[in-house]
């Protein structure tokens, strides 16, 4: 008996997926609307007119307007408009003569007569999805173009707010990244490159550990993202380092406070980062030259990610003062003066580390 | 219980494609459209197809076009208008507002292309991300320009083309470009530019007069076969790229093949690629 019952909710649930599937016959009204919006077929009759089976048009005989049927539907004379099966073929015979378009649902048009418009099989009427027809869109390149230029500039937009929150709440960091990039150059791109290539061994690595204690795979999902986060996070922080190194050099003067020379650098240098991006974008409309200008850019960028990289993994985003500043041997010349030249004074010498 | 529980999993496992179907999953329809060719002047046809499998090939059927396409109803919508008076027909299939561009149910979608051999057309083929077969012999092609994105596209005439052709153009991006029996294109200048890939330009097929191509390819391989009875010169200008000039003589700053002033019909290439392999093989495929 449960047996029984649990066949009908099964049987229950499955003949409405099923009828789904197969498309129900719907109303005529939608039907003619489907014809309307998505075949674009005008002057059609109202819905309690369509003939319930075929139609026949003979020879000799003139029809003006859209002749709709549910069967099948023969030519023989002339019909001034567009001739619509909704489930069967149209033949247009010899000597017949549709002035506009032929379209059969579900079956084919056959035309040994002559077809003005365009003759249109269809395998179901088109879909309408939305209570307004869709948008279509047909992009010329000045529209790819436009397109292309958008996303850049978009993307430059959201790097540049990207950059504010690093130099507001990360500050520190973004310093001791560019102070390791410009003592530690070469150092950080190859550290960079081989960061790159051991990212996915070392994740598999940090999955294997995790899966050999029980406890540890529960947390694997959790590691996979926490791993994507910190990566994201030194690519952005080293990307954004290279960005206001190479912006500082190219705006040296000033005398702004140092936050805002630090914000001034970040943006030029970004925007130095984005300006081939910019141009391949602008030349959308010849793909040879967007392509190269393209493969350029990306050129420039992995260069200065890579670096980035190798320089936020050394300074260990950051947080690992003494790489960049230990190696500086500069200012400790003027302690060492008899005579104070910065006012220094004997007690507040700064202790001389062994990394210095 | 057992038993029960089994029958409506079944039921669900059955429900599931409807209900999937329901959410967003591919609609696919097929529909061909196709226009009657009532005279013999020339049309311009331009085709748009973003991803999918294209294949175009020619007819003697009286048709302007025949079109067959197989298509996500929920991406796209077929392209077919005709200006009767500008005599000029758009085809294809274009993006919805706010659909995806490219994804992998795309690779089930299907452009299938008749066009008539009679009619002298100007053809302007504009593909996506598409995996191309064109058989372009036999029409009769006024000129002719193809563009490729990331394209596997194989280009062939397999007849000779029905007129002579004063342009064609291929621009491709990144896309491995096959191009056979160029020689049937029987026209004046072929030019082809390339992103990176590989451009292999096969110039057999039946010689009625010179050829100038002019081959441009950022990154890649660049490779022309010329039939042995072609002189073929070679004109290199590249950056970062190879050229594999066995059998061939350089004179004048360009390379000549042995047989170029005695040959009855000639192939000046100006061939220029930054990175990359430029080769000449003679014989054809």
């Amino acid at each position: 008996m449960r047996r029984l019952f649990a066949g009908l909710c099964a049987l229950g649930f499955l003949i409405p997926g099923a009828a789904g599937a197969q498309g129900a016959r719907p109303d005529s009204g939608t039907e003619l609307e489907r014809l309307r919006k998505g075949e674009s077929v005008a002057d059609l009759p109202s819905a309690d007119s369509i003939a319930a089976g075929g139609r026949t048009i003979p020879a000799g005989t003139t029809v003006n307007g859209t002749v709709l049927a549910r069967g099948p539907i023969v030519v023989a004379g002339q019909v001034n408009g567009s001739v619509v099966s909704l489930a069967g073929d149209v033949t247009v015979q010899r000597g017949g003569v549709v002035t506009g378009d032929a379209l059969s649902v579900g079956g084919q048009v056959i035309a040994e007569g002559t077809v003005g418009g365009e003759m249109r099989s269809m395998s179901s009427l088109p879909t309408l999805f939305a209570a307004s027809a869709p948008t279509l869109i047909t992009r010329t390149p000045f529209q790819r173009t436009m397109e292309s230029a958008k996303m850049v500039a978009a993307t430059f937009g959201v790097l540049l707010i990207v950059a504010i929150g690093v130099l507001l709440f990360a500050g520190p960091n973004l310093d001791e990244v560019v102070g390791v990039l410009e003592l530690r150059f070469a150092r950080a791109f190859w550290v960079g490159l081989l960061g790159q290539v051991l990212l996915l061994p070392a994740l598999a690595v940090l999955i294997v550990a995790l899966a050999l204690t029980l406890i540890g795979v529960l947390l694997i999902p959790f590691a996979i993202v926490a791993y994507g986060i910190a990566v994201a996070g030194l690519l952005t922080l080293g990307f954004l380092a290279v960005a206001r190194l190479v912006g500082g050099s190219v705006n040296r003067e000033g005398d702004a406070t140092p936050r805002a020379r630090a914000l001034t650098a970040l943006a030029i240098g970004v925007a130095v980062f984005f300006v081939l991006w910019m141009v391949a974008a602008l030349l959308t409309w010849s793909p040879l030259a967007a392509t190269v200008i393209r493969a350029a850019a990306l050129a420039m960028t992995w260069v200065a990610v890579t670096l980035g990289f190798g320089a936020a993994l050394l300074s260990r985003a950051g947080t690992h003062r003494r790489v960049a500043t230990g190696a500086r041997p500069v200012e400790l010349a003027s302690w060492q003066t008899p005579t104070p030249l910065t006012g220094v004074v004997a007690a507040r010498r700064p202790k001389v580390t062994e990394a210095s | 219980m057992i038993r029960s529980l089994a029958t409506l999993t079944l039921g669900a496992v059955l429900l599931a494609p409807a209900t999937m179907s329901a959410q967003g999953s591919p609609l696919w329809r097929t529909v061909d459209i196709s226009r009657q060719l009532h005279d013999s002047l020339p049309q311009r046809i331009r085709v748009q197809y973003g991803a999918g499998r294209v294949d175009v090939r020619a007819s003697n059927d009286p048709l302007l076009y025949s079109m067959h396409l197989r298509y996500d109803e929920r991406r796209a919508a077929p392209l077919h208008r005709y200006d009767a008076a500008a005599r000029s027909a758009v085809l294809g299939l274009e993006t919805r507002d706010g659909a995806q561009r490219f994804s992998d149910r795309d690779d089930s979608g299907e452009l299938r292309l008749v066009l008539p051999a009679s009619a002298p057309l100007d053809l302007d083929l504009q593909l996506g991300g598409t995996e191309s077969r064109l058989d372009l012999g036999g029409l009769t092609l006024r000129s002719l320009r193809l563009e490729c994105g990331a394209t596997d596209a194989n280009v062939m005439f397999s007849q000779p083309n029905r007129t002579r052709m004063s342009d064609l153009t291929i621009d491709v991006g990144a896309a491995d470009l096959l191009a056979l029996h160029l020689a049937n294109a029987n026209a004046d200048q072929i030019r082809v530019h390339g992103g990176a890939g590989v451009i292999d330009l096969d110039f057999s097929g039946t010689w009625t007069h010179d050829l100038a191509v002019d081959a441009k390819l950022a990154i890649g391989n660049l490779v022309l076969r010329v039939p042995s009875d072609v002189g073929v010169r070679v004109d290199v200008d590249r950056l970062l790229a190879g050229f594999d000039h066995e059998g061939m003589v350089k004179r004048d700053g360009a390379w000549y093949s042995t047989n170029y002033d005695a040959a009855p019909h000639k192939l000046d290439v100006h061939a220029k690629t930054f990175f990359g392999q430029i080769e000449v093989h003679r014989g054809g495929r």
